[in-house]
């Protein structure tokens, strides 16, 4: 097997499409664009608070696709996830409390998203110049979560330490007015979508082939010429660009930012959406926070309880499992169907 | 100055027995048990248990080695062994366990923060100040406990299977030494080792169901410094990460005490990914 061919089936990450069991790109296409068209037009029937709930939900699926991206494209799994989101909180919280620049809204969210990708981007490149990877990754990052929460509440005076910082509410972009919860749910939408297809595009693009590349064997890609820690840099900047925009965006909907955002049990979330999503897929990330979160949400009160060790026993389910998550079960599934139904033409 | 040093030394002592099963497992097979921090955490509410049974705590400390071992044999079967080919789903699995583990912990004993009683209450007159006995006993049962495992991993022919283990498994395996017996033995005593270190910790913290990631931190910290697979580096670690967060940690705030700590361990994994104590590539 060539190194060619390794990339080339890399890319799409599942087994040779065959036309008739798999739907075309065409069909895909015109089911997403009803699923984004159903999804802008949900503020009409909903009550402000599932509208709001929804951004939520849908900020959480942004920051997961760039854990996907991590962990599912690039093999690195962080435990720490949430630091980049908090940071993205934390960072344009700040700039919307404690400044009054001209366009000061706008500057929140491109400083929200600036800093937590150039965090990741620069000490990516300290700890994978240093050949960190694998397990040792994922330590060093579960420390990140840890000590970011910690000095979130610590440094009181800049972060409102443990009460957490309150956020206004209603913020503006431009010629955008996002004081109604379903103007800025439409807008979070927009942002998610777009967000979305340039990960798609990112993720086939001769750099994500690279990336593809360096998880699956690291030696060889930089035999032929990668720089695999700038590569691996560049997936951890990426990933941090997506949580700080969702962070950014996630700090005046909730209107409420705290240590525990950046911590290690708002990682763990991170981690359990995606593994239950279906890690490398992408959109399996993005649908998994989505339906993770709605189910959370619709349970009872008293069910709450139990929900944490539900969610430990569903990620150890999955991981023994189905590794694949919910979009391999389906996927799989449409395969079944598709030789079922195969077989069964080919008999009459 | 000389309670912040005795202090220092059992924090230190604790880290070691923490510490020393999460090296060791990683040495065996390359995987990092996330759970191991809740193991701690099962072993100080076993003194809780015994505590609210109107029982001595010493039941507890005596007790908590054999059922957090337990319990860690149970994990190992179940699910660790599964995954010993995928040691990045292994992190995810074992994370998964640690939050089954914690959420069990706070269903039955409840949220809230507890404080264990100290079982032994006197104190004693040593370098010209008076400290507490509890403290004294910690860090010279910890320090026999580490020294019968570092005995037995140089000086016995267990000590020798493993290591024969960590450096060739296949090799080891055709010179008759049972790996699979090897792999269960060790994560046994490493949950065996962080439930006892537990118990014993128990009455000088804020015990809730919590803690268990601020005591992995720690010992990821050790390992890091020590290098991954050995008993003796790890001990070494234990004793200059548990000195120096206790002695840094009395001239500037904790947080940032460990966050330079944090910063030195990156430093280390950097440049000598093998540990500071390691000459050559062999684990010792």
């Amino acid at each position: 097997m060539t190194f060619a061919h390794d990339l080339r089936s890399a890319g799409t990450a599942e087994p040779p499409p065959t036309a008739r069991r798999t739907p075309t790109a065409a069909w895909r296409g015109l089911v997403l664009l009803a699923a984004a068209v159903a999804l802008w037009l949900l503020p009409m029937v909903l009550d402000t608070r599932s509208v709001s709930l929804l951004s939520r939900f849908m900020l959480f699926g942004l920051a997961a696709l760039g854990l996907d991206l991590l962990w599912g494209r690039a093999g690195l799994l962080s435990l720490g996830h949430a630091a980049l989101f908090g940071l993205g909180c934390y960072t344009s919280g700040l700039v919307l409390t404690r400044t009054t620049w001209a366009a000061n809204d706008l500057v929140a969210v491109l400083a929200g998203i600036a800093v937590p990708a150039a965090f990741g981007f620069f000490a990516g490149l300290v700890l994978f110049k240093g050949r960190i990877k694998g397990v040792y990754f994922g330590i060093v990052t579960l420390l990140f979560a840890l000590l970011f929460e910690q000095l979130a509440g610590t440094w009181g005076s800049l972060t409102g330490g443990f009460n957490g910082l309150v956020v206004p509410g209603g913020i503006t972009i431009g010629p955008l007015d996002l004081e109604m919860p379903s103007d800025m749910y439409r807008v979070v939408l927009v942002v998610s979508i777009l967000g979305y297809l340039v990960v798609r595009w990112f993720a086939s693009s001769p750099l994500g082939r690279a990336i593809e590349a360096s998880r699956m064997n690291d030696l060889r890609a930089e035999a032929l010429g990668y720089d695999v820690a700038v590569v691996r840099a560049i997936t951890l900047g990426a990933a941090g660009a997506l949580a700080g925009l969702a962070g950014a965006l996630y700090a005046p909907v909730e209107g409420f930012i705290y240590p525990n955002q950046l911590g290690l049990v708002a990682s763990t979330s991170f981690i359990v959406w995606v593994a239950i999503g279906g890690r490398g897929t992408l959109i399996g990330a993005f649908v998994g926070a989505v339906i993770v979160n709605g189910v959370q949400s619709r349970l009872s009160d008293r069910f709450q309880e139990y929900w944490p060790l539900l969610i430990g026993c569903f990620l150890l389910v999955v991981i023994l499992f189905e590794p694949g998550g919910v979009a391999g079960s389906s996927r799989r599934l449409v395969a079944a169907v598709g030789s079922v139904r195969s077989r069964f033409r080919a008999r009459s | 100055m000389v309670t912040t040093f005795l202090n220092s030394v059992s924090l230190a002592a604790i880290l070691g027995l923490v510490a020393i099963g999460l090296a060791v497992i990683f040495g065996v097979r390359g995987v990092i048990n996330l759970a191991h921090g809740e193991l701690f955490v099962l072993g100080a509410y076993s003194t809780v248990w015994f505590d609210g049974r109107g029982l001595s705590l010493w039941f507890g400390v005596v007790a908590a080695p054999f059922v957090v071992g337990a319990i860690g044999w149970a994990l190992e079967v179940t699910v660790v062994r599964r995954l010993y080919t995928r040691p990045i789903d292994t992190l995810v699995a074992t994370f998964g366990l640690s939050i089954i583990i914690r959420e069990i912990i706070k269903l039955s004993f409840g949220k809230g923060s507890r404080n264990v009683p100290l079982p032994l209450s006197g104190q004693v007159d040593l370098l010209g100040t008076s400290y507490p006995q509890y403290r004294l006993f910690l860090t010279a049962a910890s320090a026999v406990i580490l020294g019968t495992v570092a005995w037995l991993a140089v000086r016995t022919d267990i000590g020798v299977k493993v290591r024969a283990v960590i450096q060739r498994r296949p090799m080891a395996e055709a010179m008759g030494i049972d790996g699979r017996r090897i792999d269960q033995g060790i994560f046994v005593m490493g949950a065996a080792l962080a439930g006892l270190a537990g118990a014993l910790m128990a009455p000088l913290i804020t015990l809730n169901p919590e803690v268990g990631p601020t005591f992995l931190a720690r010992s990821f910290l050790v390992v890091i410094i020590g290098g991954i697979g050995s008993v003796l580096p790890a001990i070494g670690s234990a004793i200059v990460i548990g000195l120096s967060e206790g002695l840094i940690s009395s001239y500037i705030r904790p947080v940032y005490a460990q966050m330079l700590l944090f910063v030195v361990a990156i430093v280390v994994l950097c440049v000598r990914p093998t540990g500071l104590f390691r000459r050559g590539g062999e684990p010792s």
